[in-house]
């Protein structure tokens, strides 16, 4: 039995069966490989931030292992050789130094003042910022500048192990190597002052720093511009005493500069009238340290290891702040829609619950009920139960039994039910069932019904009293899951709970119900015909029908008290299935409706205000939210801990709001609810994986066929054993 | 299958002869026999005339054809390759950008 068109087989008995592909664990690599990549380009980010940095750990505070002449001596500290030697600047000479740039705001206003003046200057850099601005250092160097280490993450450097202080040293030296093409010989020690407040921690590193060849520039006056004291401080402090040789310590980078800067426009001129010159480090010393003559051209190596970690860094960097900009667009984007829920949520409730609020006249009249079935045998029998007795006048139940194998048709037979019509049609699958069952059927309104779904005595009823509105063309009954003994099945109840209380009050009110659910739907079946019937292009016929139905101009309500319950899947595996199946075909609805996008009428109030709003908050927001997670993760490992669990715990206190608002809506006790916390670490998680899966597969063009998912037959078993009708 | 008119004349095939054998291989020249098939010097390019338009078969689109689809699996495999390719690149730059660094502090400390 297949589906023939002429001559021609185009289907089998599946809806859309096709080769299923070799499934290959090349995928599966991929994933881990592209997880492995982000998770190493998140912690370059985050060692570049100086994230990992020990910065209010002070070590060492004793200086007994420092020798004695050491903090009598000079600023300048080479340890190079054997012997620690120290030296002062000469006379009447001052080396402004730098420290903790370069700043693409401050760096360069304080070498215009420099070059006003026509001052040199030393600029201790941090290798990370040298990375973020390699244009920068350039423009230092070409403008007669020296460039000293000052780290690359601006760490307490003596709380570190030998290997990270070369670390420090050697990636800020590779650094300036590819972003000016020289090196330099000169370090000072992050957080270090004078050689008056050397300790043994400082000490240790200092002396290493002269074994590894970098002679260590220390203060002789702080200008303490990084208090923000005000320019006249600042100049104050910086001032050297009796006409001595100074190496001035300021800073062009670390927040605002703007005193700095300031006082760098007094104190030179006032400096220089008094008989002071200015030079560099190096410049003044060069005489009498042999390590500091001349100019240390970079060699290729360098260079290309400077550049693989400069664009590592940049690449670090946009990295972070591409998943910084869509956490915040996520962000906005779910308290809007969070916020839009409750609004629209309540206004909804309170106006259905108003005394005066009807549909308008009762609708009493006759309703086929179709329920399409491939092996259903477990299900099927309480199901026709529930809906043959039901308290609706005339209800025709028609079971459409797409070529089943397991006596599905036999089971329903046997109930011997008056009111009910058993059809056997060539496997089609489910849409083409629906649409035999729409032309069999016998009255104009139509109820569509899963063969695993239980309803409620007046489910019929009350499904169909919207269509005393005649520009109604379907209605969305509440769904709700029956089998809640797991903890699959509480988290679905969860969802279901929110879907169908919060989701669809939104959509009624917007008039863009993407989706009249397949479980319990009622349709007129003129509106269906308008709709051009089910189509076997998709595999989420319902969605699909639903978004046929606004283009026709149809409007679509939701009426929350025509209640079923329906059996969810048991398993994650099944589940997965079930999901991936749903939103692989959702996005098929969306893109066989895109055309409604540029159409006029009521199509084009669709595709223009429906679709993109239900494109946005089911398809792309969901596939964004990941990244909540993923900056869970990475504030918990490089970002403050607790913030980070503050802002998650924020998070998720509003969803649980929200869901509370849905269960209170729908009169549902809040029991399960201990359940959503634990729903939020992992079913969530999982949700994202299936609609990831779903769009690879979109754009891939794979195959995908309808699974049917296994009956365990407990909602039936409930049903009967209630005694319900 | 039903031969047109006018191929043949109606009655007896006159050069029919039932003693002859009407099974095996037919008989052939010789030379026909024997020659070699014909291999052209280079392979032979060139533009194919265009099929007639008007007797062309008409493919119309398949409403029922399931959407995103790709039974040629070139979509697929085209992107696989993509992604396949770009992951690659990933690892090898990152592993770089880690031994580039290990190798400095190995060297440098050892």
């Amino acid at each position: 039995m297949g589906v023939w068109r002429g001559r021609r087989r185009v289907a089998d008995t599946g809806a859309l069966e096709v080769k299923a592909p070799a499934r290959g664990r090349g995928r599966w690599a991929a994933v881990f490989a592209v997880t492995f990549v982000l998770l190493n380009v998140l912690a370059v980010g985050a060692y570049a931030s100086s994230r990992f940095a020990p910065d209010n750990e002070r070590v060492g505070a004793d200086g007994t292992k420092v020798p004695a002449d050491v903090p009598e001596g000079g600023t300048i500290v080479d340890a190079t050789g054997p012997r620690v030697v120290s030296y002062r600047m000469p006379a009447r000479t001052i080396a402004l130094t730098f420290d903790d740039g370069p700043d693409p705001v401050w760096t360069p206003q304080v070498a215009r003042v420099l070059a006003k003046y026509r001052v040199p200057a030393t600029f201790f850099v941090i290798g990370a910022q040298v990375s973020r601005h390699p244009d920068l250092v350039r423009d230092l160097v070409r403008q007669g500048h020296e460039l000293g280490i000052h780290s690359f993450t601006h760490p307490q450097i003596a709380a570190l192990p030998a290997w990270r202080r070369r670390l420090e040293y050697g990636q800020t030296q590779d650094a300036i190597a590819y972003a000016a093409h020289v090196t330099t010989p000169l370090v000072r020690l992050p957080y270090s002052s004078g050689v008056d407040a050397l300790d043994d921690g400082t000490w240790s590193a200092t002396r290493q720093a002269g074994q590894w060849g970098f002679v260590s520039v220390f203060v002789d006056a702080d200008s303490r511009d990084w208090v923000r004291p005000g320019v006249a401080a600042i100049v104050r402090n910086a001032t050297p005493k009796g006409g001595r040789g100074s190496v001035i310590l300021m800073h062009d980078a670390g927040g605002d500069r703007a005193q700095t800067v300031a006082a760098l426009d007094r104190l030179i001129p006032e400096m220089k009238e008094r008989g002071y010159r200015f030079t560099t480090v190096s410049g003044g010393l060069s005489r009498t340290v042999p390590t500091l003559r001349g100019v240390h051209h970079a060699d290729t190596g360098q260079v290309v290891v400077g550049a693989t970690l400069v664009w590592g860094v940049r690449v670090a960097d946009g990295t972070v702040r591409a998943l910084w900009t869509v956490l915040i667009v996520v962000g906005v984007l779910t308290l809007l829609r969070t916020l839009m829920l409750f609004a629209f949520a309540i206004r909804h409730t309170r106006r259905r619950r108003m005394p005066a609020w009807s549909w308008g006249p009762p609708v009493n009249d006759p309703v086929t009920v179709i329920v399409p079935a491939y092996n259903e045998r477990t299900t099927i029998a309480a199901a026709v139960r529930s809906l043959a007795s039901g308290t609706h006048p005339a209800v025709e139940v028609l079971v459409i039994d797409d070529e089943s194998s397991d006596g599905t048709a036999e089971e329903v037979e046997r109930l011997r039910l008056p009111n009910v019509r058993v059809v056997r049609v060539p496997g089609g699958g489910k849409a083409a069932a629906l649409n035999a069952g729409l032309a069999l059927a016998s009255h104009d309104l139509a109820v569509m019904v899963d063969a695993d779904t239980v309803v409620a005595p007046d489910a019929i009823h009350r499904l169909v009293q919207p269509f005393a509105d005649p520009k109604i063309g379907a209605v969305a009954g509440n769904v709700k899951v029956g089998n809640r003994r797991t903890l699959i099945g509480r988290w679905q109840h969860i969802e279901y709970v929110i879907g169908f209380n919060l989701d669809r009050r939104l959509y009624e009110t917007l008039n863009c119900m993407p989706t009249v659910p397949g479980a319990l739907g009622a349709f007129r079946r003129v509106a269906v015909r308008d709709a051009g019937g089910l189509s076997r292009s998709t595999l989420a016929e319902d969605t699909d029908l639903t978004m046929a139905l606004h283009r026709a101009g149809w409007r679509v309500a939701y009426e929350e008290t025509a209640i079923a319950h329906t059996e969810a899947p048991s398993t994650l595996r099944q589940l997965w299935r079930q999901r991936y199946r749903w939103s692989y075909g959702t996005m098929q609805a969306m893109w066989r409706h895109r055309r409604a996008v540029v159409e006029r009428g009521p199509s084009g109030r669709f595709g223009r205000r429906g679709l993109p709003f239900v494109t946005l908050f089911t398809v792309a927001l969901p596939m964004c939210a990941p990244v909540l997670d993923v900056f869970a993760i990475y504030g918990l490992v490089f970002l403050d801990r607790t913030e980070t669990v503050i802002g998650w715990l924020v998070v998720l206190v509003i969803q649980f709001v929200a869901a509370g608002l849905a269960f209170r809506l729908d009169h549902e006790p809040l029991r399960p609810l201990w359940a959503f916390s634990l729903q939020q670490v992992v079913y969530r998680q999982i949700m994202y994986l299936v609609l990831v899966h779903s769009a690879v597969t979109a754009l891939s063009g794979g195959a995908m066929k309808w699974q049917k998912l296994r009956r365990t037959g407990e909602v039936a078993t409930q049903h009967a054993t209630a005694g319900s009708p | 299958m039903i031969e047109p008119c006018g191929s043949r004349p109606p009655g007896q095939d006159p050069q029919h002869d039932p003693r002859r054998r009407t099974a095996g291989r037919a008989p052939v020249n010789r030379v026909v026999a024997r020659a070699k098939p014909y291999q052209p010097p280079r392979p032979v390019r060139g533009v194919s005339p265009r099929p007639d338009v008007s007797t062309r078969l008409i493919h119309w689109p398949d409403p029922t054809a399931p959407i995103f689809l790709d039974p040629s699996g070139r979509r697929g495999q085209r992107l696989r390759r993509t992604t396949y390719w770009l992951v690659t690149v990933a690892l090898v730059l990152l592993a770089l950008l880690w031994l580039s660094q290990a190798f400095v502090v190995a060297w440098e400390i050892g």
